[in-house]
């Protein structure tokens, strides 16, 4: 029997094996994507960002106890920044881990290898896996991220936002960026003062402007994680924002989205690669002398990209 | 495109009642800073969580970090239960403080390498690089 099928069939050690499969990348990855099943239950992808420390993997380890509870399996990937000198990362998340041995629950660190806005190259594949096998919630965690990382949205169906008391004034809620994505923003280490504070200001945030019915009303809620106190609330908010998902249909799917951010990045990659090259630096040295200008200088490169 | 070969992965654990991880994360950042994708797991990992992490993230090179004396019942725990996983085909490395005379112990439970306090860091990475398990591909 193949590796997909076992994985398919429930055998973890198989989907750990495809998932470094699809990792790698190349034909094999090809390989494996293309012989993916539909995934048999309609699973959300639930995607939560926001700055380091600020409780995401301790908030998702809450999140997977509170699934467990009601019977439901979830997956969860946890994206960390790998080294831009060594190519190597630490991927810590599981520190926040509590003993989870039980086959409904499946954790994944990942390295974000070079590609920015806090997410790995494999992303969306790795969702993709994760849903092919039957998971019914899967958790991306994005690197810890400020204020500009926002293609997180593009790879999940909910958007959480992760912020805790004291980051700055009502003018920090005022700024484009990560405050505009999401669907859920959490409220972390409620215990600490001025939490109250700084739900009061992101549901002030929300209420400057008149609702756009055609997206999501966002939602505030306070939890700590450390003491679990909060998270059946967000529990409940993630299954409303389900619900009004399924309700509302949107003009691009999910699979779109994911696939359409893919190429996006993969170009800007290799764009990243090409700039290491010799013909590339020529091209550097001549905008830098003058000799060319900005935009003949990016039409070269163009050629460059397409010649490889 | 010539694909990049992929970074090593190696988990470190700290199994059982042993609160003291100077060494464990020193290891780590040494690891990451020749490239390697490292797992930390942090403190008071049983047997079973260190097998299913290992399983789950599929490393390549197991390192458990032990100061309490424990090793001699944990290890062997740590081996079976990465065999009951599926996850056997991993090299498994220890540190710490671990008597000489329980090393050669250690080894014929399957431990590969033990690397007491004083090892160069590097002769760790060293011996890792040449070590780890290399994944052929596999019938997908």
């Amino acid at each position: 029997m193949g590796m997909v099928d076992r994985a398919v069939g429930g055998d973890r050690r198989a989907l750990a094996r495809l998932a470094s499969v699809v990792e790698a990348g190349g034909d094999a990855a090809d390989t494996v994507y293309a012989s993916l099943p539909t995934p048999p239950v309609d699973t959300q992808v639930i995607g939560i960002t926001g700055p380091p420390g600020a409780g995401k993997s301790s908030i998702i380890n809450r999140l997977v106890e509170a699934y467990l509870g009601r019977g439901d399996d979830v997956a969860a990937l946890f994206i960390d920044p790998s080294s831009p000198f060594t190519g190597g990362a630490v991927l810590g998340d599981r520190i926040r881990m509590d003993e989870w041995a039980d086959d409904r629950v499946f954790l994944r660190s990942l390295a974000s290898r070079g590609w920015e806005s806090g997410l790995a190259p494999s992303t969306a594949f790795m969702v993709r896996l994760f849903a092919a096998v039957g998971f019914e919630r899967v958790i991306v965690e994005s690197v810890g991220v400020g204020q500009d990382a926002v293609d997180i949205r593009e790879l999940v169906d909910t958007v959480v936002v992760v912020q805790v008391p004291n980051l700055g004034d009502t003018v920090q809620t005022l700024k484009a960026g990560i405050l505009e994505i999401a669907d859920l923003y959490v409220v972390n280490k409620s215990d600490l003062p001025g939490s109250q504070t700084a739900v009061r200001e992101l549901n002030a945030l929300l209420r400057l402007v008149e609702s756009d019915p055609s997206r999501y009303p966002a939602q505030v809620r306070a939890v700590s994680a450390s003491r679990g106190t909060g998270i059946e609330d967000v529990l409940s908010t993630l299954d409303h924002h389900r619900a009004w998902l399924a309700d509302h249909a949107t003009t691009s799917t999910s699979a779109e989205r994911q696939a359409s951010w893919y190429l996006r990045k993969r170009l800007q990659a290799e764009v990243h690669e090409l700039s290491a090259a010799d013909g590339f630096r020529a091209v550097t040295a001549d905008l830098i002398s003058g000799a060319c200008g900005a935009t003949e200088a990016t039409r070269r490169v163009r050629e460059l990209l397409v010649g490889r | 495109m010539t694909r990049e070969p992929q970074p090593i992965r190696v988990l470190i654990a700290k199994p059982g009642l042993d609160g003291h991880d100077r060494g464990a994360k020193v290891l780590v950042r040494a690891l990451r800073d020749a490239g390697m994708e490292v797992i930390y797991t942090g403190l008071f990992q049983t047997p079973e969580m260190v097998a299913r992490a290992a399983m789950q993230e599929d490393v390549q090179v197991v390192g458990l970090s032990i100061l309490s004396g424990a090793h001699m019942s944990l290890f062997p725990r740590i081996l079976t239960a990465l065999t009951d996983e599926g996850h056997d085909d991993v090299l498994v490395v220890a540190g710490g403080t671990i008597p000489a005379a329980d090393v050669s112990r250690v080894k014929a439970m399957g431990v590969a390498e033990v690397f007491t306090p004083g090892t160069p860091l590097d002769a760790i990475v060293t011996y890792i690089r040449k070590n780890a398990p290399v994944r052929l591909a596999e019938t997908l």
